[in-house]
Order: structure tokens, then sequence, then C-alpha cells
């Protein structure tokens, strides 16, 4: 697909917007299996500093919260985050202990995906067919978060309505990641993890919930219909 | 890094590389895309303009609930691979590539207008496979081990190491022992009639792999059929139930187990027919029992034979029926024991002619269907012949002499004088009043069965539980008939299933058989044609592969665990078993096994005691693979994973019982998860990674099958039938299937495009037998089905010595055994100090292994392991209902929740199957103890229908009745217990 792109925003609501969204994509890739590379730009700093300016630019508060010395380090091995993210995250008995699936953190599962489903389709987006993962993991959700931000900056760029996907956006936080990710938190701490994604988590946790009442505060909360 | 990842992880380094404070952003969607981008869908209308910026509507998220949720497709699919005994068509509905449910495809029709049909078919299981597929314990990409066997370290690995990696390993096997050493378990639960199953059969022949002939392994082998009918497939429509005026459940729990079909017995009921369930246990068949008989545990031989000694003695039996279709009128020497035979009366005569005494003439005459009659033991048919039930008679010997004979009727009427209904009432714990009315109202029904399940398989002496049952049958004349007879299960056989293996009959081969074909092949000849084609690959049945592979011969060889009736230990007749032929080991004594394949089996959740395969079997293993959707107890065990795709994401052909006159079959639903694969195309690709890497070696011809050169770099010709097929094609399972069912006229040769739209596909015809497929009755689509026609109303011999139902052996391991007719024998276990006796079947809440672990199917019960007890034996132990209990013997242990069952009868353990080891406190499961000693006289062979050949007569895992002992875990210790689902 050719990737719409926003050159020269000028308006600093969109330019919120747009911090806003890549660090929601920046999230969502930090998700993604590790690799040799990723091992490499962990260790020598180059993630973290990539966050920490994203973060900065969305609330330097947000990037300045807590020590970064966690997201530098990488283990001994080259293998160690991958191995960490499969114990953690891919397999185990009964399932991983920390699976990155918000449907397997309470609720009817199916159900989950379905109204995660339902939101992309409003948006007219669809699961792709490859890579193929499911709509309640935790890179689809963010992803779909980064692409409703994207369309808020497009719509402040353009005159349009940002309304719409502010107010998509509070409830998506509010009903998915951020409903289970500080459920995987506390998972993640019963299970003795690797300090990167102990805190890498941590980070989500804490930028899903300052997205939330920046959310609310531009829209309103959410009203009560479930 | 994996291959379906890369998009993702490319973009990952865009992000982090971008800047700090870039302006210009790009839209990165991996997992997601926009929807005007789709291909056109294959069902639906085409996908709608993208609405412009700012022009979308929203709200709340209500509004996403208010828009109309369509389908994108609905496609046919099934469980083709759960080694579900059900076979059942779905509608699967599909939306942006994710199956999200499955309902129930109700299209079965009724082939007379007086029986029910089979609608609605489907369980609660198959009704949520849609959640099971995507629930958290499916594996989405390969994966190697990283630290030491089973400590759960694992990193995804690409396609392309993994195949490398695991087919070096296979090649390195090859080279060090042979190419035996490359073990293969399919156990049962992969078995299908389609692409998947074909694709592990032919990988196995590519690379030359010992095939562990898991039949008997997992102990669902009826070794009393085998014994007296030569086969052991028997049973028909589960309609034909509906017929039956008198249903006799007997080790069976059909209410758990046959949840689709188990309404034609309680339907029968409202025609009259009564239904009556014999178990220690109050199960949940038996409440819907008319008359409940709860004999003590493995006391079911006793009964049996009872109930025949009331039939024999009061004059209740169809004697024309005994006379032609069993072996009673056939005669045996008094001073032998052995049967009167060819050689005894002329020089040089057939040792397989068998002879009665006819009462016309006055004298022998030969057995018509024996299998030296002379006349190629075709069939059983009398004629003028009158055989004699009684009376003894003297015969002159070719070598001089006279010898005296008896019928076999003779020796069996004076033996069940042991077993009247007073003696068997010390050994049943049964009335001598109930024993008689079951034995009468059975001989008096006019169409009576017996129905028993695999469980009838599991215990040391379940041949003689079901010699006793099929005695029953056969005394009372209805074996063979209507709404009759022994049922344990048979499946419809597909002519075109043997394209699944791609051997195809030599011309030799085929000019051996051609005089018989012409003439048409009877039960025998096929038998002979399966043994012959078994005995050309490195088959090996799984408890010889373990005592002489797997480190259990010191256990099994124990005097404890025998019979104390053999005169011989175990080892003694291991030793003369493999000597003679009679059983062959793969890798043969003095070679070792290096690799071992399973697709989908669990053999730590399954082998008996299987801590001892862990301990002696592991580590002479180089190589260990798990090819499944989900990560078991033994894939834990495993150095790679290989990950499969799920049912609803391949196409299937479902291995076809005969319950339902349909072949089910499935559709594929969406593409695999993550990185998952199918079967076929995952051996196809290791087969052809094999032949890459033996070629980029160097690798020379390596020692196969009986140390035959086997030709490694020929693996993916072999496996492709020399291009015909193309595993990277990813219509090639279509083609499969197109393949076999259009070699199939008994589904009337449709193609797989037609099968997948109709899901089920009616049987309109009879099929040639296979190995396992053979019910010996013609199929009329207008009538129900029943097993045995053949041999009762065409009058064909039955497949053994003698031609008939045969219930006296005179093999002389049988005959040193004491069970040269059908006699009741205590388990090894009764001498055992331990009190109580493990004993369970099937659940109901999921297929073996699968479901255990799904939260849904936990809900329905106590969401963890669990015995079930007795409150006489709780109270003395101090047990109270939901304690926590150990239950142990020398073996080994495990802990459970004790759940107290006044159902239960004092003395059992009642353990339901399938827990996996790791929902247990130390992975420490319920096989733990149970060290399941076999019979060792099932190791005999040279005889008739005893004989070893794949999926046929072997020693089988009896896990049933491990004797222990069980007491209460401390409170303060019981919070270990199964922490992961506690919590």
């Amino acid at each position: 697909m050719s990737a719409p792109t926003l050159q020269a925003i000028s308006q600093p609501e969109a330019r919120l917007a747009v911090a806003r969204s890549r660090a929601y994509e920046t999230f969502a890739r930090l998700f993604d299996y590790p690799d040799v590379e990723l091992f490499e730009d962990v260790r020598d700093g180059t993630l973290a500093d990539a966050l920490r300016a994203v973060l900065t630019e969305v609330d330097p508060e947000l990037a300045a919260l807590g020590s970064w010395d966690a997201l530098r380090d990488a283990g001994s091995e080259p293998d160690d985050l991958a191995v960490e993210y499969t114990r953690l995250f891919d397999v185990g008995a009964s399932g991983p202990p920390c699976p990155l699936y918000g449907g397997l953190y309470g609720g009817a599962r199916m159900k989950t995906m379905e109204e995660a489903v339902r939101f992309y389709n409003h948006f007219e987006l669809s699961m792709a067919e490859s890579p193929r993962e499911l709509p309640d993991h935790i890179t689809t959700q963010l992803e779909f978060l980064h692409f409703l931000a994207f369309r808020e900056a497009e719509a402040l760029e353009g005159d349009g309505d940002p309304g719409p996907y502010r107010r998509a956006q509070r409830d998506f936080v509010s009903r998915h990641p951020g409903r289970w990710v500080p459920r995987l938190r506390a998972r993640l701490e019963e299970n003795d993890p690797l300090p990167f994604f102990r805190d890498l988590v941590v980070r989500l946790g804490d930028f899903l919930e300052h997205d939330r009442l920046h959310l609310i505060a531009l829209v309103g909360a959410a009203p009560r219909k479930d | 890094m994996s291959d379906s990842a890369s998009r993702g992880i490319s973009r990952r380094r865009f992000v982090i590389g971008a800047g700090v404070g870039a302006t210009a952003l790009g839209l990165g969607l991996c997992h997601l895309r926009r929807r005007a981008e789709a291909p056109a869908p294959r069902v639906g209308p085409p996908p709608e303009a993208p609405t412009p910026v700012g022009v979308v509507r929203y709200g709340d998220f209500t509004d996403v609930w208010r828009e109309r949720w369509t389908w994108d497709r609905v496609v046919r699919g099934t469980h083709t691979r759960a080694n579900c005994i059900a076979a059942c068509s779905w509608d699967v509905f599909v939306k942006d590539e994710v199956a999200w449910r499955e309902e129930q495809h109700a299209v079965y029709e009724a082939p007379r207008p007086d029986v029910p049909d089979g609608n609605p078919r489907g369980c609660q299981k198959g009704a949520c496979y849609t959640d099971l597929q995507v629930a958290s314990s499916r594996v989405l990409h390969p994966l190697e081990r990283v630290g030491p066997r089973g400590a759960g370290k694992w990193k995804r690995i690409s396609w392309d190491r993994a195949l490398d990696a695991v087919a070096d390993g296979l090649i390195d096997a090859a080279i060090d022992q042979g190419t035996e050493s490359i073990v293969y378990d399919h156990g049962t639960t992969n078995a299908g009639y389609g692409p998947e199953t074909s694709g592990e059969m032919r990988f196995a022949t590519s690379v030359g792999a010992t095939v562990l002939d898991s039949w008997s392994g997992v102990g669902d082998m009826p070794m009393g059929a085998v014994q007296t009918w030569g086969m052991y497939n028997c049973e028909g429509t589960a309609d034909d139930w509906f017929r039956s005026d008198y249903i006799v459940v007997w080790v069976g729990n059909p209410a758990y187990t046959r949840i689709p079909e188990v309404h034609f017995m309680h339907e029968a009921r409202y025609r009259g027919a009564k239904l009556v369930v014999i178990a220690p246990d109050y199960n949940a068949t038996a409440v819907h029992a008319d008359l409940w008989l709860n004999p003590k545990a493995e006391s079911d031989a006793a009964l049996g034979l009872a109930a025949a000694q009331v039939i024999v003695a009061e004059g209740r039996f169809d004697a024309d029926y005994v006379r032609e279709q069993t072996d009673l009128p056939v005669l045996v020497r008094e001073d032998d024991g052995r049967f009167l035979r060819g050689s005894d009366l002329e020089r040089g005569g057939d040792e397989s002619r068998v002879y009665v005494w006819d009462e016309v003439r006055g004298r022998p005459a030969v057995a018509p269907g024996c299998a030296g009659d002379g006349k190629g033991g075709r069939s059983l048919a009398l004629g003028k012949l009158k055989p004699a039930l009684a009376g003894r008679f003297r015969v002159a010997l070719a070598g001089g002499g006279e010898v005296e004979v008896r019928p076999v009727f003779e020796r069996l009427r004076e033996q069940l004088a042991d077993y009247t209904p007073e003696r068997a009432a010390e050994r049943t714990g049964l009335a001598p009043a109930l024993i008689r009315r079951f034995a009468r109202e059975l001989s008096e029904a006019p169409r009576a069965m017996i129905f028993a399940s695999w469980g009838a398989c599991k215990h040391h002496h379940s041949d003689l539980f079901q010699r006793a049952m099929i005695l029953l049958m056969a005394l009372t004349g209805n074996q063979g008939k209507a709404g009759s007879g022994l049922r344990v299960a048979a499946w419809w056989g597909l002519d075109g299933l043997g394209l699944m293996a791609g051997a195809t009959p030599s011309f030799l081969d085929i000019l051996k058989i051609l005089p018989k074909a012409i003439r048409g092949l009877t039960p025998r000849d096929y038998e002979k044609i399966y043994t012959e084609f078994s005995e050309k690959a490195p088959n090996t049945p799984l408890m010889p592969f373990l005592y002489v592979h797997g480190g259990y011969r010191e256990m099994w060889s124990r005097p404890d665990l025998a019979d104390p009736a053999l005169p011989r230990g175990v080892d003694e007749y291991m030793r003369q078993s493999i000597d003679r032929g009679w059983t062959r080991i793969h890798p043969s004594e003095d070679r070792e096994p290096r690799a071992l394949i399973f697709t989908g089996s669990n053999p730590l959740r399954r082998w008996p005691a299987p801590q001892h395969a862990l301990r002696h079997l592991w580590p002479k293993l180089d190589l260990v693979v798990a090819v499944n959707f989900r990560m078991s107890t033994t894939a834990r065990h495993a150095d790679y994973f290989l990950p499969a795709a799920a049912y609803y994401e391949k196409h299937g052909i479902k291995y076809a019982q005969s319950y339902l006159p349909y072949v089910i079959v499935s559709d594929q639903a969406t593409k695999p998860l993550g990185e998952s694969r199918t079967e076929w195309e995952i051996f196809g690709l290791l087969s052809e990674r094999v032949a890459a890497r033996a070629r980029k070696r160097g690798v020379p011809e390596v020692r196969g099958f009986q140390d035959r050169p086997h030709d490694l770099t020929k693996a993916y010709e072999s496996f492709t039938s020399n291009g015909r097929y193309d595993p990277h094609d990813p219509a090639d399972p279509i083609k499969m299937m197109d393949d076999i069912l259009r070699a199939s006229p008994s589904v009337g040769s449709i193609g797989a495009e037609e099968a997948l739209r109709l899901g089920a596909v009616p049987i309109t015809g009879t099929a040639r037998p296979t190995p396992i497929y053979a019910t010996s009755s013609d199929y009329d689509p207008k009538d129900t089905y029943w097993p045995h026609r053949w041999f009762v109303e065409d009058k064909v011999a039955w497949p053994t010595l003698t031609g008939r139902q045969q219930f006296y052996l005179d093999h002389p391991w049988y005959l040193e055994a004491g069970e040269s007719l059908p006699v009741h024998k205590d388990p090894p276990g009764a001498r055992s100090r331990f009190p109580l006796r493990i004993n369970g079947g099937h659940t109901r809440w999921s297929i073996h292994a699968i479901w255990r672990d799904q939260e849904l199917m936990l809900r329905l019960e106590r969401g963890e392991p669990v015995c079930f007890v007795s409150p006489a034996d709780c109270a003395p132990r101090g047990i109270r209902d939901g304690d926590g209990i150990r239950v142990y013997n020398d073996a080994g242990a495990f802990e459970a929740n004790a759940k107290i069952a006044p159902g239960v009868q004092p003395g059992e353990v009642i353990v339901y199957h399938a827990w996996e080891p790791y929902q247990f406190k130390g992975w420490k499961g319920p096989q733990e103890p149970v060290e399941a000693p076999w019979k060792a006289i099932h190791l005999a062979g040279g005889y008739g229908q005893i004989h070893y050949r794949m999926f046929y007569s072997s020693p089988g895992h009896s896990p049933r009745g491990a004797p222990v002992e069980m007491e209460r875990i401390p409170a303060a210790q019981r919070a270990a217990v199964a922490p992961r689902l506690r919590a």
C-alpha cells in the first residue's frame, strides 16, 4: 500500500496527535518479536532514546518518569530477549504466563475479539492476511490506535472533524489495552521477567493511562452503556 | 527472525531509527489493512471505496455494535484430526480471516421411515473449537529449545532454519544407526483420511522411519475380537441401535463418549427396548438404564460366563447358529487339547484343516471354511452336514492308534460348570437371581446387542471379557443381525485411501493375488494381503518397542506384574516371539532409536509410567520433534516444535466411523494463524529438505529397512509420487482429496470441490476392506447398517483358523495359560498390597488431551484434575470432598482433588481421561503410578488369526486397574496442587 504521510504539520493539536500516533506505533513495533538488531538497539541505547524522544513529544513528564536503564538492558546474550519473550509471551503449559492477547485477560474471548474487529471495520480496516495475527493481540490493538491518532491529525490538518477519531480512541483504549495491559503488568511481576520487558509494559501502561485522560479531557468521558 | 514477522520488524527499525522529532510520518500498518485494499472476497459484494478523512461518524462504542455483522463466508468444517470417534459437519462462520463460531450442519437423513435421523450431531467441544484454536496454548511459530529438555526455554526460529536443523538431525540418525532409528509416532490423535495423515505416512516412507503401531499402544485393540473373529471391526450405523430390543452397555459410557449417537439408545426405549448398563460405577449412562448391574471391577468375564452357563444349562441357545457360525462343534483331541487336524488323520495332512463330527454319517468331516478345507476356506456353509455339539468319539490316527475327540461345545459346557450364578456371585458381587434374570432376558430378546467401548480393551484381561461377550452373542444367534451383536467400532472404507501412502502394489504382488481376485477376495485373503503389506515396512507395536528400547523391560518383567497362571516370565515370551519372527522390533535390538517425531500425539501423557521413557528413552534420542497446534506435555520435552495449522485452517477428510453413513470433509475456513502450516506442507517440505541436505552433504545410501540401502536424496520424489504433488502449492491438499474421493465409488466418486460444498458426503455403496476398515457387510442406503452379514447371510468363512467364530484357541501359549476357552482371571494387580484400583474412562469434556485445559470446558466441571472416590474409602482415610489427595504406589504418585461420589464402587479411584501432566503438581500426572502390565501371550503368532501385522493383534496398553493407595494432603501443603488453574 502507498502509505499516506503528513508533512509540515502546522497545528499544535495535530502535532500532538502525530506524536501520540507515533508513540502507539513505536510501542506496537516494540512488541514484535526481538531480533539481533533489537538486541543491539537496546544495548547501545538507541531504542531507549527513541522511545524517550517519542514520549517527550507527547508529554515531557511521561518521559521523565523513572529510570530508562532497564530499556538499555538486553541481557548478556543476543538471544536473551528472544528467549525471554518466548517464555513470557509465546508458549507455556496451558499457554504462556503473560499472553499478549487482550481477550485472555477476562471476559469472553470471542466477544472481545469481535468488538475489536467491529472497531476496525467501522474505520474501514480489516485484519491483514499476512502476517496472520489475531484482533486482540497487543500489536494489532496498538496499530489501530496509531491509525486513529493519525486520522485525527489528518482531520485536524484538513479541517475535518477529529471528534469521531478521538472518541473512538478514548473508547478503544479504555475497553481494550487500557483494560488489560495493567493485568499484563501484574502477571509479569509474578513471573520474574527481564527488566526490559517489565519496564516496556510499565511504560506502555503509563502511556495508555495518560492518553486515556488526555482523550477524556478532549471529548469527555464515555457514557456508561454496558 | 521469523518470516511473517519481518514486515513488522523492518518497520521497527524504521520507527526506532526515524529520529527524534521527525515531522514526516507514515501510516505503518502490519496486522491491519485498509478494507479498500483487500482482494475481492470469494463471497459477497466487492469492497466499498474508502470514506474520506473527517467524514466518518462515531459517537461512542455502541455505534460499532449497532452495525450489521455480516460473514465474509461460511464454510463446511469439522475437526479432522481430533481423534474424535464422532464425525460431525459444522458450518464455520468467517469474518476478517477469523473463524468466529460454528453451528451444527444438520443434513443427515434417516435411511428408513421407522428409524430416527441422526440430527443434530455435534457436541459442546465441537461447538467451541473456534475458541480452542485461538487459545493461549496454541503455538504459532517454529521453536527451538534453548535450555535443557523440558525446561520450557525456547526461541522462535525461521522455518528455513527449523527444516535444516530437523533434516540434518534425521540424516545424522540415519547415518549413525540406519533409518529405522528415526521413530515416528502418530499416536491415534492425527489419524484421518485426508492430506494431513497422507503427508505423515509419505514422510515416514520417504525417510525409511520406524512407525510405531499405536493401535494396541493406546489400548484400543479388542484382542478378544481378534482371537474370536480374526478381525475387530464390529459396528454399524448408530441408527441400527434403535432396532435393538435389548441394549447392553458393557464397559462403556456412551452418554459421555458417544454424545452425537447415544440418543438412538434412548429413543429405542420408546419402542420398547430395554437398556441394561453393566458398570461398577453409577455413571452417566447408567442413570438412563432400565437395569443396572454393578459387578466388581474386572469381573466382567465371570459375569459373561455365568450368563452363558445359564443359557447353555437352560437350553436357551440357538443350536443351528452355533453349529454353523461357531467353532463349538469342532473336534478337540482329549489327549493334548489340540484340534483334530488334517495332519492327525493323514500323513502330510494339512495342519490348518479341522473337523466336526457329522451326525448324519457318523464320522469326522472337514469343517467347511476352515483354512485348510481344500477349497480355499471360502465358505462355512454346512450343506448336508449336521455337526454334533455333544458326544465323545474315537478317531483313527494316521500314525497308528486312536484318539478320543470331543466337540468344543462339550468342553465349554464342562467349563461353564465353574460359572454357575452362585459361583459367579463370589467374583462379581452380583446376586445369582440378577445374573439369571439378565441371562434369560438376553436370550429371550428378539434382537440383543452389547455396546462395548474402547475401554473394553484397556484391562489386562480385556480379551477374556470380550470373548465372553461374543460367546453370549453367538450362543443366542445375535451376531450378524440387525440391532444385534457385539459392537465396538468400525470404519467406512474408501477405495482411494491407498493413494494416501503413495505406495502402489508391484506387478508381482498383483500377479500373486490375481487368481484369488478373479474368484472374489474373502476376508481371509485380505488379511493375508494386509499382513504381507505390513511386513514390507518397519512397523513396530508400541509395547514391545518400549520393552526393548524404552527402558520398560525391568518393570514389565517383574513377576508380580505377570499372570500367575503363566509358566514362564515375560522375558521368555518376548525372546521366543522375536526369535520366531512373531514380533518385529525396529530398530532391531542391537541398534538404538536416535530421533523421535510425533504429530499431535502425546506420549508422555499417554504411555505407561512415562517417567521411565523420560529416564531411559529420551537420553538415547539426539533429536525430538513435536508437530502440533498446541504445546502438549510431550512437546515441552522436544528439541524443535513445528507449529501445525488448526482444524479449520486446513482441508481434510475426517476418518469415518460407521456410526454415521456419511464421510465428513473439512474446508479451509481461514489461512493458518501465525507461521503455522498444514501437516501436508510441513512434511512435504521436510522431505524436500532431507533430500536437499543429503545431496549437499554427499550422504551415500544409508541402512534402511532391514538394512537394505535407502537413498535419502530421493525422499522428496517419494513424498510427491515423483512430482505428482507439490506441497508448496496451497491447492495441493485439495488435489490429494480429489484423488482420494474420485477413486472411491462408495461415495459416488465425487470430486473434492463438490465434497467441500456438501460437508457431509453420503455413503452410497460398499468399499473394499482395508487393514482397519472392514465391516463385512454390504451397504444399502435404504437400510440401517450392521456388521458381519457376509458371514451370517452369505456364509462367507470368518478369517479364523476354523473359519468360524472361534472360542477355542489351541495355540500352545493359550493352552499353557489356561485360556484355550474364555475364562475369568483376576488381573495381576489383584495380589498387590495397594488396596485401591485406578479406573476411568473418556471424559465428556475433552477428546483426549485436546480441550482438556480449555477454560470453557473446565468451567463445566471442577476446573482441575479430580479423582472420583467412594465415601466408604474416604471416611477411614479422613478424606473430605474437595480435599487434596495423593494417589500413589511404588511406581509413582500424583496429586489431585477428591470428589466424593456415592456412585463410585468402593475400592475404585476413577480418574477420567487425559489430564495433561502439566496440570498436576510437579507435572506428575495420573499415569505415574500406572505400570500397565500387558499380556505376554499377546506376543503369540504363527497361528491362523493370531499373528501380528500393523493395526492388528499385539499387546495393548492396559492402564485400568492399577493398584494404588491414597492419602489426604494436609491443608498446609494443598496450595501447591495445580497452582495455575487455582490461580
